[in-house]
Parts: structure tokens; C-alpha cells; sequence
């Protein structure tokens, strides 16, 4: 054990391992958040859907050898959610079929791009980093890091100063639209944020397990827990303990860290479903 | 008498497309082992790989040139995890002029590769990532003596040892950054 937390120590000491884990802390954060009321509104697959639509945009943004992706990835990926998540109930294309039709197409299309038009001398890395997250976490350019940061702590805020309509938005939104909430609006915002969170995600664990790091949290939470504020702190806390603990062992053990994560995520919520078969559910 | 002449030819059709997927599955399959391998090619100059890969077979010897003898060393990536080490050489490549005059010791596969408007080969220690789907190499440099490719190198993805001082050196008007060594040690 000693050995361990000496050696955590030492790595500790480089710069990149210490970016990982502040960025990693608040990305886990944001995407807990997020998922709950994404959960709740069962969109819990709109991660997967616009973390596709953005790895097409990644694809993008390197064949066109633009140092940032996330400048590229951020303004698509917002619109594809909007249009997702906005248009609502009228739409000739509802719900799972227009996130299907979107994911696949913006993966297909992104393969296709990167696969004619890049220059990389490691295409089959280049995709796989993007998708499984293995390294992105470790390996963030400093404009990334500060990006990330600040987008993350957007998303913190918004979720502080409209808890209240949001949570009004999530439950009920006709009865919210009733009393004077302009639930347009809030639809609006949770998708922007939503489209936020997906961009910083990939760089934690890849755009094939973003849905882990949003839903995951939020379901071992709703084992135990029965109100909206308990479940969004008991989420909270779940997902930055996973996502701290799932990088630790990555960076010990030499495991990708988005898998790793989403393994950590696993046990937890197993661990939680036990818990809620003793003990039962709690107010 | 309508319904079996569609069905001969919706039968014809799918016929004519195994046809035509026949004779495009072998030169996608050939691009593809091609672009499957173009992960290690030499980015400098991808055409002349061949001359790497007709080597005749060789014996193994325990190192080459003169390996330096176990020292302290300012970065030594034999201690990380593979997913730090993947980390940390991003790092050396990302921010260079940090990492000058360091002594680094690595571990990983070498690989020399020929790059035609030089005349010359480069040397390279390749690590991958825990999903060993990513590499990250660091050119190498063997000092200290007059020592030719391919009878004083190992051969291409042999794991080897390098210890040494990372250095800059001006090469077509541009600036490029290796490990100067002694020698390699085979693992």
C-alpha cells in the first residue's frame, strides 16, 4: 500500500498527470449533472448520438490540420444537439430514429473523410484514441485544458443559477410552461449545455463511452435515492469518485483510462443495486 | 408468370453484385494491409520501407556500440506504466525545449527506417499505448563511434534499451530533437 501511494506520489510530480485529474474532476462533474436530467427525460442516449456527430467533426477539424479541435467540435456538435433536442414533439422523425440517424451518418461520414483526406502517418490511432479515450485524457495541449476548465465551470454554473427550472422542465414540462417557465427556453439551454459536456467528455473516455460517464452516475444514484436533489449530489459524488479512481488505476496499472473509468462506473452501480435490494430506497 | 420474372430478376441482380464485390474485396483488402501498416512507415519517406523489410536473417546479439552501464538517469520511462510512459514521451515530443540535455532511459521496439533525400537511415524506440492501437517514437542516435545499418543495429522490432541525453540538431532547415547514445541494449 505504501508502494502504491509512493508511486502515486511521483507521478503526481508531472504536470500532465495533475491537468488529467483537475480536468477529469470537473468533466465528471459536469456529466453527472447533465445526466440525471437527461435520464429523466430518457435521452440517456443523446451522449452516444452527438459524441458520434462530434468524432465526425474531430475528423474535420484534422484533416484540415486545425491545431484545436475543440473550436471545430464544440460549434457543431451545439448545433446537432439543437436540433435534436429542441425541435421536440412535431417533428416528422422522432426521438431514437432522428439520434440514430445522425450518430451514424456523422461516424460514417467523419471515417470516411479522415480515411481519404488525412495526412496522419497513424490513421487506425488516430480514430481509436478519439473513440476509446485511452490516452486524450493524459496527453491535453494546454489550450485544452483551459477550454475544458472553463467550459466546465459554464455548465457548473448554469446548473446552480436555473436549478430550479430545469428541475421544472425535467419533471413536468406542460405544468412548467403553465405557470409562466418558458420551457423553450431551458430546452434550449440543456441541450447547448448537453453538446458542451459531450465535447470536454471525449477527452476523458471517447465518444464510444460517453454515455457510461452520463448515465451511469445517475442510475446507481436513483438505486438508492428518490428526490431530484438527492440523487443529483448522491451523482455527483459518484461520478468524481469514479472518474478519479479510474485514472489512478489507468496511470498505475497502464490500462486505457476511458475503459477503466466506465469498469469503475460498472462496480459502483453494481455495488449500488445490491445496496438498494438490502436496504431499499430512501427519500 | 409477373412474380417469377421479378424474382429472376431480383435473383439476376444479386448475382451481378457478388460479382462486382468480388473483384473489389482483394484491392480493398490490399489497400488496407497497405494503410494497416503505413502506423509505422517512416513519415519522411514511406516509399522506402522495402529496404527494411528485405534484411536478411541475422543473430541476436546482446547489445550494439557501448551501451553506458546502470546510472541514475533524469527521466526514466522503465519506471512508468505504459500508459504514463505513452504520456510523458506526447509530453517530450509536445514540449521539446524542456526536455533538452535530460538523460532519458526508455524501453520499447526499434525500428530504422531509410530516408531517400538524406541517403541515410534514422533510428527510432516506438512505445504503444495500453490499447496498442497508438505509437509514440523517440529518434535515437548511436555516438561514439562509426557504427552502420544494418550490421551494428538490431533488426525492426527487436525491444531494446536507450540510454542517453536528449538533444536538438539542425537537419534541412529545421529543428529536430533525439536521444544521443552510447549503444542499445537488447531486453
Amino acid at each position: 500500500m505504501i508502494q502504491i501511494i509512493e508511486k502515486l506520489a511521483f507521478y503526481f510530480e508531472y504536470p500532465f498527470v495533475r491537468y488529467a485529474m483537475i480536468v477529469g474532476v470537473l468533466i465528471a462533474a459536469c456529466s453527472s449533472l447533465l445526466g440525471v436530467t437527461l435520464v429523466l427525460k430518457r435521452f440517456s442516449f443523446i451522449g452516444d448520438g452527438l459524441a458520434h456527430v462530434a468524432f465526425g467533426a474531430v475528423s474535420i477539424a484534422t484533416i484540415l490540420n486545425i491545431s484545436s479541435n475543440i473550436f471545430v467540435t464544440a460549434p457543431v456538435t451545439v448545433i446537432a444537439a439543437i436540433l435534436l433536442l429542441r425541435t421536440g414533439q412535431n417533428t416528422k422523425i422522432k426521438g431514437d430514429a432522428a439520434i440514430a440517424l445522425l450518430s451514424v451518418s456523422s461516424l460514417a461520414i467523419g471515417y470516411l473523410l479522415i480515411d481519404t483526406f488525412s495526412k496522419s502517418t497513424n490513421l487506425a490511432g488516430d480514430v481509436c484514441t478519439t473513440l476509446f479515450g485511452s490516452t486524450s485524457i493524459l496527453t491535453l495541449k494546454a489550450t485544452d485544458v483551459y477550454v475544458s476548465v472553463v467550459l466546465c465551470l459554464v455548465v457548473i454554473a448554469v446548473f446552480v443559477f436555473f436549478y430550479n427550472r430545469i428541475f421544472a422542465v425535467t419533471f413536468d414540462e406542460n405544468s412548467a410552461t403553465a405557470t409562466g417557465t418558458k420551457a423553450g427556453h431551458y430546452n434550449l439551454l440543456i441541450a447547448v449545455i448537453t453538446a458542451l459536456v459531450i465535447v470536454v467528455a471525449m477527452n476523458l473516455v471517447g465518444s464510444l463511452l460517453i454515455s457510461a460517464l452520463i448515465i451511469f452516475p445517475a442510475l446507481s444514484a436513483m438505486r438508492l435515492f428518490k428526490s431530484f436533489k438527492s440523487v443529483i449530489v448522491c451523482s455527483l459524488f459518484i461520478s468524481i469518485f469514479s472518474s478519479s479512481f479510474g485514472i489512478l488505476i489507468s496511470i498505475l496499472a497502464g490500462s486505457p483510462v476511458g475503459s477503466t473509468i466506465v469498469a469503475v462506473q460498472l462496480a459502483v452501480f453494481l455495488l449500488f443495486s445490491l445496496l438498494s435490494l438490502v436496504l431499499g430506497g430512501r427519500k | 408468370m409477373k412474380k417469377t420474372l421479378i424474382l429472376i430478376l431480383v435473383l439476376s441482380s444479386f448475382s451481378w453484385l457478388f460479382s462486382a464485390c468480388n473483384d473489389n474485396g482483394e484491392s480493398v483488402a490490399a489497400k488496407k494491409t497497405g494503410s494497416q501498416n503505413s502506423s509505422l512507415e517512416n513519415p519522411l519517406n514511406p516509399d522506402k520501407n522495402e529496404k527494411t523489410t528485405e534484411m536478411p536473417d541475422k543473430e541476436l546479439k546482446s547489445e550494439y556500440g557501448k551501451p553506458e552501464a546502470d546510472r541514475a538517469v533524469d527521466i526514466d520511462l522503465t519506471k512508468l506504466s505504459s500508459t504514463m510512459v505513452y504520456a510523458e514521451v506526447n509530453s517530450i515530443m509536445m514540449n521539446p525545449e524542456k526536455y533538452l540535455g535530460k538523460s532519458i532511459k526508455i524501453h520499447g521496439e526499434y525500428y530504422a527506417r531509410f530516408y531517400d533525400p538524406m541517403q541515410k537511415f534514422y533510428h527510432f524506440v516506438i512505445i504503444f499505448d495500453a490499447l496498442a492501437c497508438c505509437e509514440q517514437g523517440l529518434e535515437f542516435n548511436m555516438a561514439g563511434g562509426n557504427y552502420a545499418y544494418p550490421d551494428d543495429y538490431p533488426p525492426d522490432a527487436t525491444m531494446v534499451e536507450i540510454v542517453g541525453v536528449f538533444e536538438s540538431y539542425e537537419e534541412e532547415g529545421e529543428t529536430w530533437h533525439r536521444v544521443r547514445t552510447e549503444g542499445i541494449k537488447i531486453l
